[in-house]
């Protein structure tokens, strides 16, 4: 064996070895894409995992990547785009996938895995202080004094919030009418300024706001942080228990079925961390894990109920 | 007051530190090359700065904020005045009279112009945001959708006012601009409109583009089209205002920046509006009407402080009610829960180094802009002093990259294009295009309030509420006036 060979072979075992014996992931940066501008409320998300992530389990940076626009399409289309190398995840949420049905582009979220969902926050009905309105039997009565005309602000119609409208109208026997604004943030507003009734929102909405007042909330049991606050099942109103905007992880379905597991230990070993824990509910959110089936059956349903919707 | 002044000075020991001042300088820089880039508004230009302050203390992070979001409005005109192209929705108003001075000759006195109006804006609505935060944020709340519809009705209303010779055509140039604007996702249904397949459009017409497009491009193209003889350097004056001119124009800062303050704190009203309005109102009260349109200073100071003063007015909802008063405002809304706290009257009591430092930077950075502004203008007088055939192209790359930057999309390049090629069309026909772009702006505003007024209770709310009967009487009266008039003085 000359010299040259010896150490070509020497070469290619040193070249080779951290790819084929080392190789743990992430071995690269890891990028979180996620479809809205920095300060929403998956951006937030998505930067704590991050920050978590690096301080405890990787070391390799991991990048928050915002791609906003078409209701979440642009995002998606980027990280279709992307390698399917296991090293772009996306920022996921229930409504993301309701607004991409909507645009009747949900084919295209077979083309994810959709890994863990992380957070929940549960649903509620938000009003003034003042309105007159101190309970749920308050809100109904009102209602059907009115006659239909009660107000109720949110997002876009056909939006998850919207959904949950509907459907609660439906289990209190009311007619109300929907009013959209651009934003949940407007959309308070208006019940802020008494422009409008009743607010479909989170528990978060109401976070150092003084004078809105939360009726009732879509939990099982009483928040802890909100230990005054009736639940719907409580108030007899069963249908409309557990109903929450959720946010988690997806992957490229392609991507190498040894690194989807990586990442989803990954992401499960950050949701049992104590900081994540702690922050989530500083945020008013409830942490959780759910992955597998639950987690898909969940989405088909999601799906589902938006395409009922259009008819 | 003295209560008010010592915990001024616990803000201000946030911005005396080391790390305080730095990020403050370094917001005040930032924001003005964010807000000189056509392409990053003051909301994207803060967005872009969140995530570097992940590891910052609150504190210091708010003052790097306040302070970019503070200057990026100023940076704004100042690409607005050099070379036509507007770096913020609120700088379409300063180029009007703005860019009409340079052609003049005289971009000295119009950028000089538009760093003192800005700073002193600026500086002006900080001091009522101080002052009187607490009583003046119920004022955001009277405004529900009918008193939005007519606020914007009342601010498309002054741009009829803009118009110098053919009011049939200014009419022509709204409506194309509302048309436009009905381009996207309807907000209601979520239903596409007009959008072609497009996924460029479904958030609507990118705004940037199109304004990028009609103002800076159809401008250059008129201009190879005239074949104008190249301008020699020494054409350009490069004089600032004196003391004399400016005393000229106090009272029209005076009044702009109040009226720039108020606008800023109904949420969702913002710089744009309050530059729009503002202009319309300088015009009424102004004893040289017939300058604006022609390289009035009172219209730039108008404008720019207006859109200055509006910043402090935006922060009055978000501090006192924890409701965004604006777009950038509504980022700001995100950084606060990213760096663990909660925006709303909450945040006085649990972290007031916080509040009192976004208080103190905004009145430092004011002082920077102008130190900055000044020393700045010598930079931008010798860019626009480069010959024209050397200008021109430097100047359509600029767009094309701007365009690129709001989305990183190369459809948003291809969009400015065309719409350089539309104002072109335009603009040698005789249609303005501030108008069009002003519709374009407001049209979405328009239409979603018209349409919940109609939802909430048929369009008598719209007669029925005060505010609205009384913006509405305004508007109409704005309109008819003129007309009315013997000897309308639009006429040249």
């Amino acid at each position: 064996m000359s010299f040259t060979k010896i150490y070509f072979t020497f070469l290619t075992v040193i070249l080779l070895a951290p790819a084929t014996l080392l190789a743990e992931y992430p071995e690269r940066p890891v990028k979180i894409v996620v479809y809205t501008a920095p300060g929403g409320l998956i951006d937030i998300t998505a930067r704590k995992v991050a920050d978590i992530l690096k301080k405890n389990f990787v070391k390799t940076p991991v990048i928050v990547e915002n791609k906003k626009g078409a209701g979440g399409v642009t995002a998606l289309s980027y990280v279709l785009r992307r390698p399917a190398d296991g090293y772009t995840l996306f920022g996921v949420t229930n409504s993301l996938i309701t607004k991409i049905t909507a645009l009747n582009q949900d084919s295209r979220l077979k083309k994810l895995t959709f890994l863990a969902k992380m957070v929940k926050d549960y649903e509620c009905l938000i009003t003034r202080k003042n309105s007159g309105i101190s309970n749920l039997n308050d809100l109904i009565n009102d209602a059907k004094q009115k006659n239909g005309a009660q107000l109720w602000a949110g997002p876009a119609a056909g939006g998850k919030d919207h959904l949950f409208a509907l459907k609660s109208w439906k289990a209190f026997g009311i007619k109300a009418r929907w009013i959209p604004y651009r934003s949940g943030a407007e959309a308070l507003v208006a019940v802020m300024g008494s422009h409008a009734d009743v607010y479909v929102g989170n528990p978060a909405d109401t976070a150092g706001r003084e004078n809105l007042k939360i009726l009732a909330v879509s939990s099982s049991n009483r928040l802890p942080t909100f230990s005054d606050v009736p639940t719907f099942g409580e108030l007899g109103f069963n249908t409309l228990t557990n109903e929450a905007i959720w946010r988690g992880f997806a992957i490229r379905a392609d991507a190498p079925d040894s690194i989807k597991q990586s990442v989803k230990d990954l992401l499960k070993k950050v949701s049992s961390t104590k900081e994540w824990q702690e922050k989530k509910k500083k945020n008013y959110a409830v942490p959780i894990f759910e992955t597998g089936k639950p987690l898909l059956d969940c989405i088909l349903a999601e799906i589902k109920r938006r395409k009922a919707f259009s008819g | 007051m003295e209560t008010i002044l010592l915990e001024l000075l616990q803000g201000f020991q946030v911005i005396f530190t080391p790390a305080g001042f730095g990020f403050l300088m370094l917001g005040v820089i930032a924001g003005i090359a964010f807000g000189a880039t056509p392409g990053i508004s003051p909301s994207t230009g803060v967005a872009l700065l969140v995530p570097f302050s992940y590891s910052m203390p609150p504190a210091v992070a708010f003052v790097f904020f306040v302070a970019a979001y503070q200057a990026a409005n100023y940076g704004g005109s100042i690409t607005a005045i050099s070379i036509n192209a507007p770096g913020t929705p609120a700088a379409i108003v300063t180029a009007i009279d703005g860019y009409e001075l340079t052609k003049q000759g005289k971009p000295g006195l119009a950028l000089g112009t538009a760093v003192i109006a800005s700073a002193l804006g600026g500086f002006i609505g900080a001091l009522i945001l101080i002052l009187l935060a607490r009583p003046l944020a119920g004022l955001g709340l009277l405004f529900g959708p009918a008193e939005y519809f007519s606020l914007t009705l009342f601010a498309l209303t002054t741009v009829i006012g803009f118009s110098t010779k053919n009011r049939l055509k200014t009419c022509t140039a709204i409506l194309l601009g509302l048309l436009l604007a009905t381009i996207g996702t309807d907000p209601f249904s979520g239903n596409l409109r007009f959008t072609l397949g497009l996924s460029g459009l479904y958030d609507g017409v990118p705004l940037i583009p199109a304004m990028i497009g009609l103002f800076a491009l159809a401008e250059i193209f008129s201009q190879i089209e005239s074949n104008l003889e190249l301008k020699k350097i020494s054409t350009f004056s490069g004089k600032l205002p004196g003391v004399n001119t400016l005393l000229k124009l106090k009272w029209a800062i005076l009044r702009s920046s109040v009226l720039g303050t108020l606008i800023g704190i109904i949420p969702g009203a913002g710089a744009t509006i309050a530059s729009f309005i503002s202009y319309g109102e300088a015009r009424r009260f102004s004893k040289k009407k017939e300058l604006f349109g022609r390289g009035s200073l009172e219209g730039i100071t108008s404008s720019e402080a207006a859109n200055s003063s509006s910043v402090g007015g935006a922060l009055v909802p978000l501090l006192s009610l924890g409701i965004p008063g604006s777009a950038t405002d509504a980022v700001l809304l995100g950084a606060f829960s990213l760096h663990g706290l909660t925006a709303g009257p909450e945040l006085f009591k649990s972290s007031p180094e916080i509040v009192y430092g976004i208080f103190s930077a905004l009145l430092a950075a004011n002082l920077l802009i102008l130190v900055f502004g000044l020393a700045g203008n010598a930079l931008w007088l010798k860019l626009i002093s480069i010959p024209q055939g050397l200008l021109y192209p430097l100047v359509i790359v600029l767009c094309i990259t701007g365009s690129y930057t709001v989305n990183g999309t190369f459809f948003d390049s291809g969009l400015c294009l065309a719409f350089g090629v539309f104002g072109w069309l335009l603009k040698r026909n005789g249609y303005p295009l501030a108008p069009l772009v002003m519709a374009l702006v407001l049209g979405s505003m328009l239409e979603m309030n018209l349409r919940r007024v109609l939802l909430m209770g048929g369009i008598k709310l719209l007669f029925v509420k005060p505010i609205s009967a009384v913006l509405l009487t305004v508007a109409l009266l704005a309109v008819a006036l003129p007309l009315i008039r013997k000897k309308p003085y639009l006429t040249p």
